[in-house]
């Protein structure tokens, strides 16, 4: 799909300044000439450079590439690669207040250089190196003295409703950034927040006030353009908006796999064992890049991470995922990046024509999946049988590392403990019947002082 | 007094402000999004708010600075 000739991003249509598009796999974005002056002056006033410098901003070089569209083109930036492309709805806690502080953070430097947001999607926000940057060079229009933000509204929406309801509610009402594409919409946060949460200044202004106004002026024929909105004015929301969010906190609960490793049924050396046979594996295959499903707090997913392996730690539980992020910041660590994800209802593809963000499969598929502990809960937890977990694995790797766990584990007696045991095809014999029907097995291990087997298997397409 | 008074109250003096803002004509920037007319409204109203506590801090500031150096 990637070495299609000039394919345009379907996510990229909603401003006019410009659009990116790939061409033979490279990404590439088109300036077109109405954002000309805007462009250039992004460059003269030292705006970009100073952004560039802060790492706030996705680098770019200007590129001679042919345009995809000529008429309209000023120029092409060819802007540097996100290694995986997440979205709010994955992110956790601290990564989406990460990600607003950024924005606001780039708001207050444009004012400097006279310029400002001229929106402010949470979308528009990539994690580089496990730090929030800016990957929309044309989100900049020139600032006039007077102007209110544009990008107020989608701000609130995008940011400051999902954090205050993240952390006045319950964590889980992030998940309606997955239904509500343009942020949640403000009436809706303002009726699911509870009363006291309106204490604060900036919760009761920027989103019950806020939300009250839209009602009022919502079938007004007002013409509000004209409102005045001065620079300290603009400052002073900046300033409130940014006190009000780094106030927000979630502090994560034990996960629900808090006391996992001490009820695994393999002892230390059993654990320490599975460890180098994880590594080894990935010594063997030497991917680029890879995707820890059911990574708890990343203690494997930092195997391939230390080994400069781009690695995605998703998990379903949303303590897990802070959890791990925070330990990213306080190692400043670069290589792994963990983000929430239910694998019995992974993310679709939502938005216009439902191409607009991507599901997870097509962000895949990725060099190599590891799948440590997670089969019993996908196919007793969920009902999902043997061969639908396999189908669902060859599509979006071409490795795969796989525990098997059988049902003498603890952690299997578990699952069956309260109900009907309707699997009489969880066995290690069929677990590699089905898995053999699309994968190659290349290698097995059993872990010490365990029942447990790592696998090590190829899809059989690429074989 | 109940928090639905105080917010009624509230939203009575954030009217009364927003009555006193002055308007005037801003030129076009190339912006795309419609920031909404009820958004435009409650930032103007909030500006003025927080500009205002902006303006006495910087006042307090001053004074403040001018108290020590007359006391040193």
């Amino acid at each position: 799909m990637l070495n299609e000739p000039f394919r345009r991003q379907p996510s990229s249509f909603r401003d006019p300044s410009g659009f990116l598009f790939w061409n033979n796999g490279v990404l590439y974005r088109q300036i077109n000439s109405v954002y000309k002056d805007e462009y250039d002056f992004l460059i003269s006033s030292g705006l970009y450079d100073h952004l560039l410098n802060s790492n706030l901003i996705i680098p770019h070089v200007e590129s001679d590439s042919l345009a995809h569209n000529p008429k309209t083109m000023y120029k092409i930036i060819q802007p540097e690669i996100i290694p995986f492309i997440s979205y709010p709805y994955e992110w956790s806690f601290t990564q989406l207040k990460q990600a607003a502080l950024c924005t606001l953070e780039i708001q207050k430097i444009a004012m400097n250089f006279n310029m400002t947001l001229k929106d402010s999607s949470a979308y528009n926000i990539q994690f580089k190196n496990c730090k929030p940057i800016l990957i929309d060079t044309l989100s900049f229009e020139k600032y006039h003295e007077g102007q209110p933000w544009s990008a107020y509204k989608q701000f609130c929406q995008h940011f400051l409703a999902p954090l205050a309801l993240m952390s006045k509610k319950d964590i889980r009402l992030s998940q309606l950034l997955r239904i509500y594409i343009d942020g949640i919409p403000l009436d809706l946060a303002d009726k699911l927040l509870p009363t006291r949460a309106l204490s604060s200044f900036s919760l009761i202004s920027h989103i019950h006030f806020h939300a009250k106004s839209q009602k009022h002026y919502e079938n007004k024929n007002a013409k509000v353009k004209e409102r005045k909105v001065s620079r300290r004015s603009m400052t002073g929301i900046i300033e409130s908006l940014i006190s009000g969010i780094k106030k927000l906190n979630w502090t994560p609960e034990g996960t629900e796999w808090a006391n996992y490793y001490d009820d695994i049924n393999y002892s230390h050396k059993g654990f320490e064992h599975k460890k180098q046979i994880v590594s080894t594996i990935i010594e063997k295959i030497k991917p680029k890049f890879l995707w820890d499903l059911g990574a708890n707090m990343g203690e494997f997913s930092r195997i391939t991470s230390d080994k400069k392996i781009e690695t995605i730690a998703f998990d379903v539980d949303p303590s897990a995922v802070e959890k791990n992020f925070l330990e990213c910041i306080k190692k400043n660590e670069t290589k792994i990046l963990p983000l929430l994800l239910d694998l019995t209802n992974p993310s679709p593809s939502i938005g216009w024509n439902n191409v607009e963000r991507h599901s997870l499969i097509e962000r895949g598929p990725v060099d190599t999946v590891m799948a440590l502990a997670l089969i019993h809960h996908l196919t007793i937890s969920n009902n999902l049988p043997l061969n639908k977990v396999s189908e669902f694995f060859e599509k979006i790797c071409h490795h795969l590392i796989i525990e098997f766990i059988p049902k003498t584990d603890s952690q299997v007696k578990r699952l069956l403990l309260n109900r009907e045991d309707i699997f009489p095809n969880y066995n290690q014999e069929n677990f590699e019947k089905e898995f053999s029907n699309n994968f190659k097995i290349i290698e097995s291990f059993n872990i010490q002082e365990s029942e447990r087997v790592i696998y090590h298997m190829e899809k059989l397409s690429i074989t | 007094m109940t928090l639905q008074k105080t917010f009624s109250r509230i939203k009575i003096q954030l009217a009364a402000i927003s009555l006193l803002l002055p308007g005037f004509i801003i030129s076009d920037a190339y912006a795309y999004l419609d920031p909404g007319s009820g958004s435009i409204v409650i930032q103007a109203i909030i500006g003025a708010l927080v500009g205002v506590g902006i303006t006495i801090k910087v006042y307090w500031e001053k004074l403040k600075m001018k108290f020590f150096s007359m006391k040193k």
